[in-house]
C-alpha cells in the first residue's frame, strides 16, 4: 500500500533539501595555532626569530646528538667511546671510524645553510635593512657553510647536482664578505660593530685557508693572513648553548653529564698523557672513579679495563650544558697566520705566532728542530689543541692529507707507556675524513639519483 | 492491517551519519514543537510470552509495536507487558538465534489483551536488527555488507573486564594485540589490516550513537626532558577501556569501506559501535552486583638469567661444558637459574639492611566490584551501574583503579516520541614503573644486567631507579542524548547531541637525589580532549507495489575535535620536598591545540523485493577542515544487494538458509590539520624565539579515498546447527595520503603529506559455528574464524609526481618493482625491512645480498625475495597476514558452561629493539651466550655463525638484523561458569565463574627473548610492531560471583 504523504512530510522533505546546500556552505576554515604559515615570516618584525633559527640550526649540527663537534671527535680520536651507543651515544660504526650515510647529518648540516640563505634571499627580496641582524644572518650563513666544507665530502645546493665540497668555502668566502660590508657601515655601539666585524673577517680567513690549502693559492693564503691580522687575541664567535632544554644543550656535555650518559673519555687518547703532562689548559680532562656506561668491546683485555668497561675521564673543556663552542678566535687567527707562514717555507714566523699563544698560556716554547716538517709537525699539533673539540679536526685532517703537506699527526689510541698509538686514523683501517652525503639527498635529489 | 516497518526504537540507538550542527539542531526543535499535540493517546494492556517453538521461554526477546516507538523485553520466563494504543496492531518480536514473529492483537482502551508468540530458531538471524552503517535500523538479511554484532547478553554473558580483552579473537578480520604488562596499556585494534601509511588505522568508535575518542590518550613518561616525551614508560592507555563491559549490550562491528561509508571521511579503518544496556518498560528493578577477585602472572619471557624477574627461561640455552666456551664466571651466572625458590645470590637488602622483595615481577592482584539496577515504567526507564576495580600490576609500582559510572534514562513521550539521554562517567588512576627503552627505566637495567646504566647488577643497585613516580590520571565523561520522533508510520527521525570529554594529567617526578639525576627533574602533562556532535538521520519506507518496498535514508552529522595540551618541564630543585614544576631551577613548557571540524551529509534507498532481494544505494558528502583549498565536498558512494536465497520456494527447507550479499564502498581518512599548510615552527633559542622549517605543505591535500568490494555468503545448515558465514574483500585506497620525502638540501627535512599513490589489500573471512549436540542437559558448540590478509603497496605515484620509498609506521613503504620479463612485484604496507642473513646457522661470513633477478623464474628461483631500494631485504608485513580463532563451548547438565577461545596467528614480523640495544653495547644476552663465550676464549668470529658475527660482534652489530617471525598460539580465554541458582532468599540468580585468559601460548622458537604481542609502539593509530625493554602482558585468573536479585 503506498502511503499518502502529508504536509509534515513535504516539510521535513524540504528541511532535508536544505540541509545540503547548506551544509555545503559550512565554514571548514580552522585557523590551528602552533606552527606558523609560511607568509607570515615575509614581515619586518619576523627578522630576528629566522636569524635566530639560523643560528640554533647551526647550533644543533654542530652540537648536537649525531652532530659534527662530537662525531667527528669520535672518527679523529678527541675522544674515545665510554659505552652507550645509541641515545647520546657513539654508534659502533662511528667507533669503527666509519660514517654513515644513513644518519641525519648531512640533512640537519644542509638545513643549517639552507635556513639562512633562504632567510637571505627573503631578507633582499624585501630590501629589509641592512642592519645588525642581517650581518649576523650572513655570519650564520657563513659558518654553516664553513661546517659543511670542512666536514662533508662533496656539496650539493638546493637540490642541485653534486659539486666540489670546497664550494662550501667559496660560497662562505661570499657571505663573509657580505657581512663584513654590512658591519661596517653599521653604526651602533662600537663593541657590538666589532665583534660582527671580526666575526666576519675570522670567518673569511679561516676559509681563505682552506682554499689556500687546497689550492696551492698563493692569493687565498695572502687573503686570509690579511684578514686574520686585524682579529685581536683575545677575540672569540661562538655559538652559544642553552640549559633551557634538552634541544639547546651542549650535546657533546651532555653525553658525559652521567644523566645518565657517560658515553665518552679521554682515557686512551692522546689529550690524556698530553694534558696529566703538561697541563696544557685548552686540552683538560677530569679524573673520576666511574666507568663509561656500557661495555666498549673493542677495548676489551686493554689496561685498566674491567668487562670491557673503560674509565671515564671526561674532557673538561666544556663542563656544563650551556657551554659555548667557539667558531672563530683570535688564536686561531694566529694559528693561521703561522700556517700561512709555513706555506711559505717561513718557520720563523709560524713558530713565533704559536709561541705567542703557549706563552699566553705559561707553556714552555716550541721549536722545530731546525725542520720545515717540523714545524709543520708543531703547527698540527697546535692546531689539534687550540681547536680541539670545535668541529675543526676532521677538515684539518682532510686538507693536510689531500695536500699532502709535511709533518706528523697524533690521532689515535695511546696507551699510558706505550711509545705508539694502538690505532691511527689509518691502521688497522683508513678512517673516514668526511661525512658522506646522506642516503635521504641521494633518493629524493634527481639531480643525484642513479638512473 | 499489517504494516511491514522495519525501523524501530531498538534500531534507532545508533547510526551516526551526517548534519551540520545547527540545522540539524532547528530540525529537532521543530519537531520537538509537535509534542504536545502527541500526547497521551488512549492505551490498552497487552500481555504474553515468547517461547520457542516446541521449547521453553525465551528470555530477553525484544516485543515492539510497529510503527511506534514503544517496546520491551521479556524477562527470565519469556514474559512481557506492554502499554499499547488501542487499535489494531501488529506487535513484532525478535531474539537472537531466531526468526522473527510477528503478532496481530486488538488493543481496546483500558483493556488487557493477551499474545504469546513462538519463534523458530535461525542460526542466521536475518531478521535480527543492526544499525551500524545503515542509516538506519535494518535487518540483516538486506544487508549487502558484513556487520559482527556481539550479542553480549546472549553470547558472552559475563564479559571480561576489559574491552580488549572483550574484543580478542571474537569475530574474523578483528585482530586485537596486547602490548605490555604496564598497568593502565591499550591494546592496538585493526580491522582488515592496513588502511593507511600516514593516517591512523585504529577503527573509529561510537557508543549509543554518540562518536567517542578511538586514539590513545597521551602516552605517560618520567621526566627526560620536554623534548623527550617519547622516551619513559612508553605505553598509551586505551579510551576504549573506559568503557565498562558490564555495561553493554551489544556491539557492532563494520570493518571497512563497504560498510561504512555512511560514515564518510574518517571511516575507512571501520567502526565499532557500542550499545549500552537500557531498562525496559514494565519491568521491576533488577539488581546485578558482582564481585570480582583475581591476580595477574607473568609467563615464562626474557633475558632468562634475572633472577630477581623471577622469571624462568622460555628455552634452556644449553651451554657445553665440554667446549668450555664460558668463563667459569659467566657459567655461574647463566645457570644459577630458578634454581631454588632463594634469591640469588642472598635476599638482597637496602641500605639499612632491611630486605628487599626477592623480585621484581610480582604475581598482581586484581578486585573488582560492580553494580547495576535497571527497570522501567510505562514511560520511563533506566540502567544505572558503577563499578570499582583495582589492579596491582605485576611490576613493582604498577596499579591501575578504576571507577566507572553510567545512567541511562529513556523517557517515552508519546507513542510518537522517545528521548534518551545516556551518560558514563568514569575516573583512572594508573601508577607505573618505568619501563621500555629508558635508561632511567628497572627493565632496561634488569635486561642488561651488569652492563647497565647503573654499572650494577645487584639488586639494591637497580632498585634504586624506583625512587621515582609517573602517574596518569583520567577522568572522561561521555554523555549524550538521542530523541526518535515517528510523526507517521513510515516517517522515523532520529537526533542525537553528544559530547566526549577526557582531562588527563600525566605527571613524572625523579626527586631531589635520585641516583643519576640528583638535583631531580619533573614533567606535568595537562591535556583535554572533546568531541562534539550532532547528528540527523530520517527515514521513510514506502510500498511501491504490493511487493516492492522502499526505504529513503537521509541525514547530516557534525564532529568538532578539539585537543589542547600544555607540558610542563622543570629541572633542577633546591633540595628535599614535593616540587610542583615552579619549585625546579628551570623550567620550560610547551603547548599544543588543535580543532578539526568533520561535517557531511547522506542519502540513501534499499529497495526490497519480496523480502528476499535488496539493493540499496548511497552516497556521503564531507567536508573538512584539514581539506586544502578548492577541495569542496568529498562525495562517498556505495552500493550493495543481498538476496536470501533460502526464502525462495524453489529452496528445499531441509538445506536450511542461505543469503549472497556483495557490496561496494567508499570510505575516507582526513589529512593531519595542518597538511595542507607550509608553516614554520617557533622554537627557543636562548630566549629568543627562532623559525626552524616545518612543513612544506599541500594546498590540495584531500583525503584518501578507500574502496572496498565484499562478496560473501551466510548460510546455516545441517538443520541450523552449522552457521556460515564467507566474505572476500578487497579494498584499495587510491590518493593515498603518502609521506614524500624533500629533498635535504632545500631545507624542509619533514616529509610532505600528499595525495599520491595507491594502497591495497584482500582477503578472505570465514566463520564457522557448528552446534556438535544440543539437549536439555549437554551441548556442545564449536567455531572457528578464518581472517586472511595481503596488504600491497600498489604505486607511490600519481602521474608523474612520485613519492621516494619511505618509512612509515615503524616500516617501509616502496612501490612495485618490474622485472624485465614484465613481472611485478609487490611490496608489503609498512614491511618489515631489515638484512636478512640467509646463511645465518653457518659458520661463514654473512650473506646479506638481496637479489631478485630479472624474471619470474629466477625471482623464484631466488627465494621470491623482496628487496627495498637501498639493498636489504623485506622481510614480510608486520601484521599478521593469517588468523585463525577457535571457540568452544561445552554445557554441562545445571548449565555449567566451559568456553574458551584460541588464537593463532602468523605472517606477521616484528623487530626485536631490546635484543639490538643490548647487543649493541656489549651485553651478554641469551641469543648470544654461544658466541661470546667463544670470543671470550679468545676465539675470533671467523668461529661464529654469519648470525653471530652480525648480532654478537659489538664492532658489527647492526640493528637491522632483529626482525622475527610474530607467529604465535594463545588461549585466549578459558572461563568455566557455574549457575548456584538461589543462594538465599530474594536472589534471582547467581553465577560463579572463573577464567583464565592467555596463560597458555605458543611461538616461534627463532624469537627467544620476548612475547611477540609485546610492543613499544608509537601509538595505538599505527602499525609498528617494535619490542623494547618491556614486560609481557602476564595471563590473568578471575573468579566472581554475580548474584541478581
Amino acid at each position: 500500500m503506498r502511503h499518502h504523504r502529508t504536509s509534515r512530510g513535504w516539510l521535513a522533505l524540504g528541511l532535508l533539501a536544505v540541509a545540503g546546500p547548506a551544509l555545503s556552505a559550512c565554514d571548514f576554515s580552522v585557523t590551528n595555532p602552533g606552527p606558523v604559515e609560511d607568509k607570515f615570516l615575509d614581515s619586518l618584525t619576523a627578522r630576528r626569530a629566522l636569524v635566530t633559527g639560523a643560528r640554533r640550526a647551526l647550533a644543533t649540527i654542530l652540537g648536537d646528538q649525531g652532530g659534527v663537534l662530537y662525531w667527528g671527535a669520535a672518527i679523529t680520536y678527541e675522544l674515545n667511546p665510554a659505552g652507550s651507543t645509541g641515545s647520546y651515544g657513539i654508534p659502533t660504526e662511528v667507533q669503527a671510524g666509519r660514517l654513515r650515510k644513513e644518519e641525519n647529518t648531512w640533512s640537519d648540516a644542509q638545513v643549517a645553510r639552507w635556513v639562512a640563505e633562504d632567510a637571505i634571499q627573503r631578507f633582499k627580496a624585501r630590501s629589509f635593512p641592512e642592519d645588525s641582524l642581517f650581518a649576523a644572518l650572513y655570519l650564520w650563513a657563513g659558518y654553516a657553510n664553513r661546517l659543511l666544507g670542512e666536514n662533508f665530502c662533496d656539496a650539493v645546493f638546493d637540490g642541485g647536482p653534486k659539486e666540489d665540497f670546497k664550494n662550501f668555502f667559496t660560497r662562505a668566502e661570499g657571505h663573509f664578505t657580505e657581512a663584513l660590508r654590512i658591519a661596517n657601515a653599521l653604526t651602533i655601539n662600537a663593541t657590538n660593530k666589532a665583534n660582527l666585524v671580526n666575526a666576519a673577517l675570522a670567518g673569511r680567513a679561516s676559509v681563505r685557508l682552506y682554499l689556500a690549502t687546497y689550492n696551492n693559492d698563493a692569493t687565498k693564503r695572502a687573503e686570509a693572513v690579511a684578514d686574520a691580522a686585524p682579529v685581536p687575541n683575545t677575540f672569540r664567535w661562538q655559538m652559544p648553548y642553552f640549559d633551557q632544554d634538552q634541544t639547546q644543550y651542549n650535546g657533546l656535555y651532555w653525553a658525559q653529564a652521567g644523566t645518565p650518559y657517560r658515553a665518552h673519555t679521554e682515557w686512551a687518547t692522546y689529550y690524556e698523557d698530553y694534558y696529566r703532562t703538561t697541563r696544557d689548559p685548552r686540552v683538560p680532562w677530569d679524573t673520576t672513579n666511574l666507568r663509561g656506561d656500557a661495555a666498549v668491546a673493542k677495548f676489551a683485555g686493554y689496561p685498566n679495563v674491567v668487562n670491557s668497561r673503560v674509565p671515564f675521564w671526561p674532557q673538561a673543556k666544556y663542563k656544563a650544558r650551556n657551554a659555548s663552542v667557539n667558531l672563530s678566535s683570535g688564536w686561531e687567527m694566529r694559528l693561521i697566520e703561522a700556517e700561512a707562514a709555513l706555506m711559505a717555507g717561513d718557520t720563523t714566523t709560524a713558530l713565533a705566532r704559536m709561541n705567542l699563544r703557549r706563552a699566553n698560556l705559561g707553556l714552555p716554547p716550541i721549536n722545530a728542530g731546525g725542520s720545515l716538517a717540523g714545524a709543520w709537525t708543531q703547527l698540527k699539533r697546535e692546531r689539534m689543541l687550540e681547536l680541539w673539540l670545535e668541529a675543526r679536526r676532521l677538515g684539518d685532517l682532510r686538507r693536510w692529507s689531500v695536500a699532502n703537506t709535511p709533518g706528523q699527526t697524533f690521532d689515535g689510541v695511546w696507551v699510558t707507556g706505550e711509545p705508539s698509538p694502538r690505532e691511527t686514523m689509518t691502521n688497522p683501517t683508513q678512517r673516514a675524513l668526511c661525512f658522506p652525503i646522506g642516503l635521504n639527498e641521494e633518493q629524493t635529489n634527481p639531480n643525484l639519483k642513479k638512473p | 492491517m499489517t504494516h511491514h516497518s522495519t525501523d524501530n526504537r531498538w534500531g534507532w540507538r545508533s547510526a551516526g551519519r551526517a548534519s551540520g550542527g545547527g540545522l540539524v539542531l532547528l530540525l529537532a526543535l521543530g519537531l520537538t514543537a509537535l509534542v504536545p499535540a502527541l500526547l497521551r493517546a488512549q492505551t490498552g494492556t497487552v500481555q504474553g510470552r515468547v517461547t520457542e517453538a516446541g521449547g521453553g521461554p525465551i528470555a530477553g526477546a525484544q516485543v515492539m509495536v510497529v510503527g511506534t516507538n514503544l517496546g520491551t523485553t521479556t524477562g527470565a520466563d519469556g514474559r512481557f507487558t506492554l502499554l499499547v494504543p488501542v487499535g489494531q496492531r501488529t506487535l513484532r518480536v525478535l531474539a537472537i538465534g531466531f526468526k522473527v514473529g510477528q503478532v496481530e492483537v486488538n488493543v481496546t482502551p483500558g483493556g488487557t489483551t493477551t499474545a504469546n508468540a513462538e519463534l523458530t530458531r535461525s542460526v542466521l538471524s536475518l531478521d535480527e536488527v543492526v544499525v551500524t552503517g545503515t542509516g538506519g535500523a535494518a535487518t540483516k538479511r538486506e544487508l549487502g555488507s558484513s556487520v559482527s554484532a556481539i550479542n553480549l547478553a546472549a553470547e558472552v554473558k559475563d564479559p571480561p573486564a576489559s574491552m580488549d580483552q572483550l574484543l580478542q579473537a571474537r569475530t574474523a578480520g578483528l585482530n586485537v594485540i596486547q602490548t605490555g604488562a604496564s598497568a593502565g596499556t591499550g591494546a592496538q585494534i585493526r580491522l582488515r589490516g592496513v588502511v593507511s601509511v600516514n593516517q591512523s588505522n585504529q577503527p573509529i568508535i561510537y557508543i549509543d550513537g554518540i562518536r567517542v575518542r578511538s586514539e590513545g590518550y597521551a602516552r605517560n613518561a618520567p621526566p627526560p626532558g620536554a623534548d623527550f616525551t617519547g622516551r619513559g614508560n612508553n605505553v598509551q592507555a586505551s579510551p576504549l577501556n573506559d568503557i565498562n563491559p558490564a555495561d553493554i549490550e551489544r556491539i557492532e562491528i563494520i570493518k571497512g569501506a563497504a560498510a561504512a561509508t555512511l560514515y564518510g571521511t574518517e571511516a575507512s579503518a571501520g567502526v565499532i559501535q557500542i550499545f549500552t544496556k537500557k531498562g525496559a518498560r514494565g519491568q521491576r528493578p533488577r539488581w546485578n552486583v558482582e564481585v570480582g577477585q583475581g591476580l595477574a602472572t607473568a609467563r615464562p619471557f626474557g633475558p632468562w638469567y634475572n633472577r630477581y624477574l623471577n622469571l624462568k627461561p622460555r628455552d634452556s640455552v644449553t651451554v657445553s661444558s665440554s667446549t668450555g666456551q664460558l668463563k667459569d664466571a659467566q657459567v655461574q651466572l647463566f645457570q644459577k637459574v630458578s634454581s631454588s625458590g632463594q634469591c640469588y645470590p642472598t635476599p638482597p637488602t637496602d641500605a639499612s639492611g632491611a630486605p628487599l622483595p626477592c623480585n621484581w615481577v610480582r604475581n598482581g592482584y586484581r578486585q573488582r566490584y560492580s553494580g547495576s539496577v535497571s527497570g522501567g515504567f510505562d514511560q520511563f526507564q533506566y540502567f544505572v551501574s558503577g563499578s570499582w576495580e583495582d589492579d596491582q600490576g605485576i611490576l613493582p609500582q604498577d596499579n591501575e583503579r578504576r571507577l566507572s559510572t553510567r545512567g541511562n534514562f529513556s523517557f517515552d513521550i508519546s507513542d510518537k516520541l522517545r528521548l534518551e539521554w545516556n551518560t558514563g562517567f568514569g575516573t583512572n588512576r594508573i601508577r607505573n614503573t618505568p619501563s621500555g627503552n629508558n635508561a632511567q627505566g628497572l627493565i632496561l637495567n634488569v635486561y642488561r644486567w651488569e652492563r647497565n646504566y647503573r654499572s650494577s647488577s645487584n639488586p639494591f643497585v637497580i632498585d634504586s631507579l624506583l625512587n621515582q613516580s609517573i602517574t596518569t590520571e583520567i577522568n572522561r565523561l561521555v554523555t549524550g542524548g538521542a530523541a526518535y520522533y515517528t510523526p507517521w508510520p513510515w516517517f522515523t527521525n532520529r537526533f542525537t547531541i553528544g559530547y566526549d570529554f577526557a582531562q588527563q594529567e600525566n605527571r613524572g617526578l625523579r626527586p631531589f637525589g635520585f641516583v643519576s639525576q640528583p638535583l631531580g627533574r619533573i614533567q606535568d602533562l595537562q591535556a583535554k580532549f572533546s568531541l562534539l556532535t550532532f547528528d540527523y538521520a530520517g527515514n521513510m519506507d514506502y510500498t511501491l507495489t504490493p511487493s516492492l518496498k522502499s526505504t529513503f535514508t537521509f541525514g547530516g552529522q557534525s564532529i568538532t575535535t578539539e585537543e589542547v595540551s600544555t607540558n610542563a618541564f622543570g629541572a633542577d630543585f633546591a633540595g628535599p620536598g614535593e616540587p610542583v614544576v615552579s619549585s625546579a631551577a628551570s623550567y620550560i613548557a610547551d603547548e599544543d591545540r588543535l580543532r578539526v571540524i568533520n561535517a557531511g551529509f547522506f542519502f540513501q534507498n534499499v529497495f526490497k523485493l519480496k523480502e528476499r532481494y535488496f539493493l540499496t544505494g548511497g552516497v556521503r558528502f564531507d567536508g573538512n577542515s584539514a581539506f586544502g583549498e578548492s577541495l569542496g565536498l568529498q562525495a562517498y558512494p556505495k552500493v550493495s544487494a543481498s538476496y536470501v536465497v533460502s526464502d525462495e520456494s524453489f529452496w528445499p527447507s531441509r538445506l536450511g538458509e542461505l543469503k549472497l550479499r556483495a557490496a561496494l564502498g567508499y570510505a575516507g581518512r582526513a589529512p593531519g590539520a595542518f597538511d595542507k599548510l607550509k608553516t614554520w615552527t617557533p622554537v627557543p633559542s636562548g630566549g629568543i624565539s627562532a623559525f626552524l622549517p616545518n612543513e612544506v605543505g599541500d594546498t590540495l591535500i584531500g583525503p584518501e579515498r578507500t574502496r572496498e568490494i565484499e562478496v560473501g555468503a551466510d548460510a546455516g545448515l545441517l538443520s541450523n546447527r552449522l552457521r556460515v558465514e564467507a566474505t572476500y574483500y578487497n579494498r584499495k585506497t587510491s590518493d593515498a595520503l603518502m609521506n614524500v620525502r624533500q629533498i635535504p638540501s632545500l631545507g624542509f627535512l619533514n616529509s610532505r603529506t600528499s595525495n599520491v599513490g595507491q594502497i591495497g589489500s584482500d582477503g578472505l573471512e570465514l566463520s564457522l559455528n557448528l552446534t556438535v549436540f544440543d539437549n536439555p542437559k549437554f551441548g556442545w558448540d564449536v567455531g572457528g574464524n578464518l581472517y586472511t590478509n595481503r596488504s600491497r603497496v600498489l604505486s607511490l605515484c600519481k602521474g608523474d609526481v612520485c613519492a621516494v620509498p619511505f618509512a612509515a609506521q615503524g616500516g617501509w613503504i616502496q612501490g612495485p618493482d618490474t622485472l624485465s620479463d614484465g613481472t611485478v612485484i609487490y611490496f608489503p604496507i609498512a614491511g618489515a625491512k631489515g638484512i636478512k642473513i640467509k646463511n645465518k646457522d653457518e659458520i661463514a661470513p654473512p650473506d646479506t645480498a638481496c637479489v631478485m633477478g630479472n624474471t619470474r623464474a629466477e625471482w623464484e628461483k631466488n627465494g621470491k625475495q623482496l628487496c627495498a631500494n637501498d639493498g636489504q631485504s623485506i622481510f614480510g608485513p608486520q601484521q599478521p597476514t593469517s588468523i585463525v580463532q577457535f571457540t568452544s563451548t561445552l554445557r554441562l547438565p545445571g548449565n555449567i558452561t566451559l568456553s574458551g577461545r584460541g588464537e593463532w596467528q602468523t605472517g606477521g614480523y616484528v623487530y626485536d629493539a631490546a635484543s639490538g640495544n643490548a647487543l649493541s653495547r656489549s651485553v651478554r644476552w641469551p641469543t648470544c651466550v654461544r658466541a661470546q663465550g667463544i670470543l671470550d676464549q679468545g676465539g675470533t668470529q671467523n668461529d661464529l655463525t654469519a648470525w653471530e658475527r652480525h648480532a654478537c660482534v659489538p664492532a658489527n652489530h647492526n640493528f637491522d638484523i632483529h626482525w622475527y617471525k610474530a607467529d604465535f598460539f594463545k588461549i585466549r580465554d578459558v572461563t568455566l561458569s557455574v549457575p548456584l541458582g538461589t543462594l538465599f532468599r530474594s536472589v534471582e540468580s547467581a553465577t560463579l565463574r572463573a577464567s583464565v585468559q592467555n596463560f597458555w601460548r605458543w611461538y616461534n622458537s627463532d624469537l627467544k627473548i620476548l612475547d611477540p604481542e609485546l610492543t613499544d609502539r608509537d601509538s595505538l593509530s599505527d602499525q609498528s610492531r617494535t619490542m623494547s625493554e618491556h614486560v609481557p602482558a602476564p595471563a590473568t585468573l578471575t573468579v566472581s560471583l554475580r548474584l541478581t536479585f
